[in-house]
C-alpha cells in the first residue's frame, strides 16, 4: 500500500489480487472489497479447474477415438506407422501419409499431408481425420501436432526406442483400428522370426560375435548409440555394436574411436553413392581396420530395413544376421 | 635494417620450432589414448595417419586464414577485418548447404569442397562488383557491400537450413557441422591440392609484402609513392580470397583465427608486413593445431569431438571483446 504498490484501497480496473492472502487480509476488507475478493477467488478457482482439466486430459492420454461403424479416417505422421497400419490390414483406413511414406507401394497413392517431421496441419485438418498417429523423437512437441490437439483432433504419438516399443505400437494400433487379432498374429510371427534368428547364433560366445560399426551418416560420422533400436537390432542379429556404450540415439563419433575399436564388420546405411565399401577403404587411417582388411563392409542393405522401426525391422535383423554369419562360416 | 632482418629470422625460427613441437605433440593425444609405441608401430595406415592428416590440414588452414587476415586488415585498413569480412563465409556456407541438401555430396566426393569454394568465390566477385564506383573500389563501400551481401546470403542459408526436415536429419547435421568447421578430412588429394594452393598464396603474399606496408599508409600516400593502388588492391583481394576459399572448402568455417592471430603478432613484432605475414602464418598454424587438439580431446569421454569452430570462438571471443574495448578509446575523425 506504500511505495506505490496497489493495495485494497486503490480502486482500478482489472482483476484484483490481494497482496496479503492470509485470513487478516480478508477480515480487514470492506464489503466492496470483499466482493472483489470473491471475484478474484472465483477467477483463480476457474483457472485452477481449467488447469486441472488440462492436466487430467494429458494424464489420461489421448482423447477417445470416435467410433464409427464404417472405416476410420487415419492420418500417419511417420513412415513406420504407415507400414504398421498396412501390415495390420488397415491400409484402407489411412487417408493421409507423409512424403516419406513409400512402403508398401499402395501408400504412395495416398494423399500427402506434409513431410516426416514436418506435418502440414492444414492439409491434415482438410482430410478430416478421426485419428492422427505418429512416432519419433520430438514429434510430440511439433507446433503442428500441438495445433491438431487444440483443434480436438485425437493425436497419438508412439515411442520407437526399442523392439519392445515396436510391439507395443503394433498392439496399440491394433486396438485403435479394431484389429486386435491381426495385431496379435503379427507380433507373434515377428517374435517367432526373431527367435529363429537367435537360435542360429545362440551358441556363439560373446567374444566370437562380429563387432559391428553401423554408420548412418558421414561428414560427420554418425553412428548408433545406447538408446537406439538399431543397437538392439545389431544385437538381435548376433553382432555387437562397437558404439553401444555411447550416449544418446545417434551420436556423432570420432574416427579415432572407430579405428581404435576396430570393428570386424562395417554396415553403411546412408544409402546412395559416395560411401561405398571401396571409399571406406580409402579413408585416411582406416586401412588397418579389420573390416577393411577383410573386406567386410556391407553397403547394400536397404536402409529402411535397419533405420525404420516398422515390421520390416525384423527383415533387417534376418538379413543382417545372414550377412554376419554366412561369411564367417567356413 | 640488419637488426630488423635478424629479428625476423629469430621470430621465424622460434615459431617454426614451436610449430614442430606442437605438431609432434598433437600426434600423441586424441579422442582415444593409444600408447606411443603402439601408435608408431601402427604407421600411417592407423591412428597415427588419422592424426597426421589432421595436423597437416590444420597447419595449412591456420596459415592460410592468418595470412588472409593480415592481408585484409592491411588493404582495408580496418583492424576488425578478417578473412570472412567480404562475405566469403556466407557464400561458401550457401554453396555447402546447397550441395549437402541437393544430395550432390553422395554422388561426388569433391562436391562439398567444390560447392563451398565456388559459392565463396562468386560472393567475393559479387561484393567486388557492387563496391566498384567507376574505376575505383573504395574500401568503405567494399566493407558495406560485404556486410550487406553477407546478410542477404546468410538469411537464404538459414531458410535452406529450416527446410531440412527430419528425413534429411543427416543433412542438417552435416550443415551445422560444416558451419562450425572440422579438420576431419578423408581424402589426401584434397589435402595436397589445398596445401599447394596455400603455399603458393602465402609465398606470393610474402613477396608482395612491401606493397602491404605502403597500402597501410592510405591510398593517397600510396599512390604518391608510386604504387598502382587499384591494381594492388585487386591482387591482394584475389590472394586473400584464394587463401580463404580453399581453407573454407577443405574445413568449413573456422572463425577468429584470421582476426586474433594477426593482431597478436602485430603487437609482438610490429607492423612490418615482411615480418608480420610469414610469422602470422606460422602462428596461425600453431593456433589451429592447438585448438584442434583441444577439440579432439575435450569430449573424449563420450567418443566424439567438439567442432573446432567452437574452440576457436571460445578462445577468440574474449580476445575480440578486448579488442573492441581498446578500439573504443581511439577517436575516429
Amino acid at each position: 500500500m506504500k511505495n506505490g504498490i496497489p493495495g485494497p484501497e486503490t480502486s482500478g480496473p482489472g482483476i484484483f489480487v490481494s497482496p496479503s492472502l492470509g485470513p487478516e487480509g480478508i477480515r480487514l476488507a470492506t464489503t466492496h472489497e470483499r466482493r472483489r475478493l470473491w471475484a478474484a477467488a472465483g477467477t483463480v478457482t476457474t483457472l485452477l479447474a481449467l488447469a486441472a482439466a488440462m492436466l487430467a486430459s494429458n494424464l489420461l492420454g489421448d482423447r477417445p477415438v470416435p467410433s464409427s461403424g464404417s472405416r476410420l479416417r487415419i492420418v500417419s505422421l511417420s513412415p513406420n506407422i504407415t507400414e504398421i497400419v498396412f501390415a495390420l490390414g488397415a491400409g484402407q483406413d489411412l487417408v493421409g501419409v507423409t512424403t516419406a511414406c513409400d512402403y508398401p507401394p499402395e501408400a504412395r497413392r495416398l494423399a500427402r499431408a506434409g513431410g516426416f517431421g514436418s506435418p502440414d496441419a492444414e492439409a491434415i485438418l482438410a482430410l478430416k481425420p478421426q485419428l492422427v498417429v505418429g512416432s519419433g523423437p520430438g514429434m510430440d512437441v511439433l507446433p503442428a501436432v500441438e495445433l491438431l490437439r487444440r483443434r480436438e483432433v485425437p493425436v497419438c504419438i508412439l515411442s520407437e526406442a526399442s523392439f519392445g516399443d515396436l510391439f507395443l505400437a503394433i498392439r496399440r494400433l491394433g486396438d485403435l483400428t479394431g484389429r486386435v487379432e491381426a495385431a496379435a498374429r503379427l507380433t507373434a510371427s515377428l517374435s517367432e522370426r526373431l527367435a529363429a534368428v537367435e537360435r542360429r547364433f545362440r551358441d556363439v560366445p560373446e567374444g566370437k560375435r562380429p563387432r559391428v560399426y553401423v554408420e548412418i551418416w558421414m561428414q560427420p560420422l554418425i553412428s548408433v548409440g545406447a538408446s537406439s533400436f538399431v543397437t538392439e537390432l545389431v544385437r538381435r542379429a548376433g553382432g555387437i555394436s562397437i558404439t553401444a556404450d555411447l550416449p544418446g540415439d545417434y551420436p556423432q563419433v570420432s574416427p579415432e574411436v572407430v579405428v581404435a575399436r576396430d570393428p570386424s564388420v562395417i554396415v553403411l546405411t546412408h544409402g546412395g553413392g559416395s560411401a561405398t565399401a571401396a571409399s571406406v577403404g580409402r579413408r585416411v587411417g582406416w586401412a588397418r581396420v579389420t573390416a577393411v582388411r577383410e573386406m567386410r563392409v556391407i553397403a547394400d542393405l536397404l536402409p529402411d530395413l535397419i533405420l525404420r522401426p516398422g515390421p520390416r525391422l525384423v527383415e533387417g535383423v534376418e538379413e543382417l544376421s545372414r550377412r554376419l554369419y554366412a561369411e564367417v562360416a567356413p | 635494417m640488419t637488426s630488423r632482418r635478424w629479428m625476423r629470422t629469430r621470430a621465424l625460427v622460434a615459431l617454426s620450432a614451436l610449430l614442430a613441437l606442437v605438431a609432434t605433440g598433437a600426434l600423441f593425444v586424441g579422442t582415444v589414448w593409444v600408447p606411443p609405441g603402439e601408435l608408431l608401430a601402427g604407421g600411417l595406415g592407423g591412428t597415427l595417419g588419422l592424426r597426421a592428416s589432421r595436423v597437416a590440414i590444420g597447419i595449412v588452414v591456420g596459415a592460410a586464414l592468418s595470412a588472409a587476415g593480415v592481408i585484409f586488415q592491411a588493404v582495408l585498413r580496418n583492424p576488425l577485418a578478417e578473412p570472412y569480412v567480404l562475405g566469403v563465409s556466407s557464400g561458401a556456407g550457401l554453396g555447402a548447404a546447397v550441395t549437402i541438401l541437393s544430395g550432390a555430396v553422395a554422388l561426388w566426393v569433391w562436391a562439398l569442397p567444390a560447392g563451398a569454394f565456388v559459392g565463396g568465390l562468386l560472393t567475393m566477385v559479387l561484393v567486388y562488383r557492387l563496391a566498384r564506383v567507376g574505376a575505383r573500389v573504395p574500401v568503405h563501400s567494399l566493407l558495406l557491400a560485404g556486410v550487406a551481401v553477407g546478410a542477404v546470403i546468410g538469411s537464404v542459408l538459414m531458410f535452406l537450413v529450416s527446410t531440412a526436415s527430419v528425413e534429411g536429419g543427416g543433412s542438417l547435421r552435416s550443415i551445422v557441422w560444416w558451419l562450425l568447421g572440422s579438420l576431419q578430412i578423408t581424402d589426401l588429394t584434397l589435402l595436397a591440392v589445398v596445401g599447394g594452393a596455400v603455399l603458393v598464396g602465402v609465398v606470393l603474399a610474402f613477396v608482395l609484402a612491401r606493397d602491404l606496408n605502403v597500402m597501410v599508409l592510405g591510398e593517397e600516400p600510396a599512390a604518391h609513392l608510386g604504387l598502382s593502388v587499384e591494381r594492388t588492391k585487386l591482387v591482394f583481394f584475389a590472394l586473400g580470397s584464394l587463401l580463404t576459399g580453399v581453407s573454407v572448402a577443405a574445413c568449413g568455417l573456422i572463425g577468429f583465427v584470421g582476426l586474433i592471430v594477426p593482431h597478436t603478432m602485430r603487437m609482438i613484432l610490429g607492423p612490418d608486413h615482411r615480418t608480420l605475414l610469414p610469422c602470422a602464418a606460422l602462428a596461425g598454424a600453431v593456433f589451429i593445431v592447438v585448438a584442434d587438439t583441444i577439440a579432439r580431446t575435450a569430449l573424449a569421454g563420450v567418443g566424439t569431438e567438439l567442432p573446432i569452430g567452437v574452440v576457436t570462438a571460445l578462445m577468440g571471443g574474449p580476445f575480440f571483446i578486448a579488442l573492441l574495448r581498446r578500439q573504443r578509446r581511439v577517436t575516429w575523425s
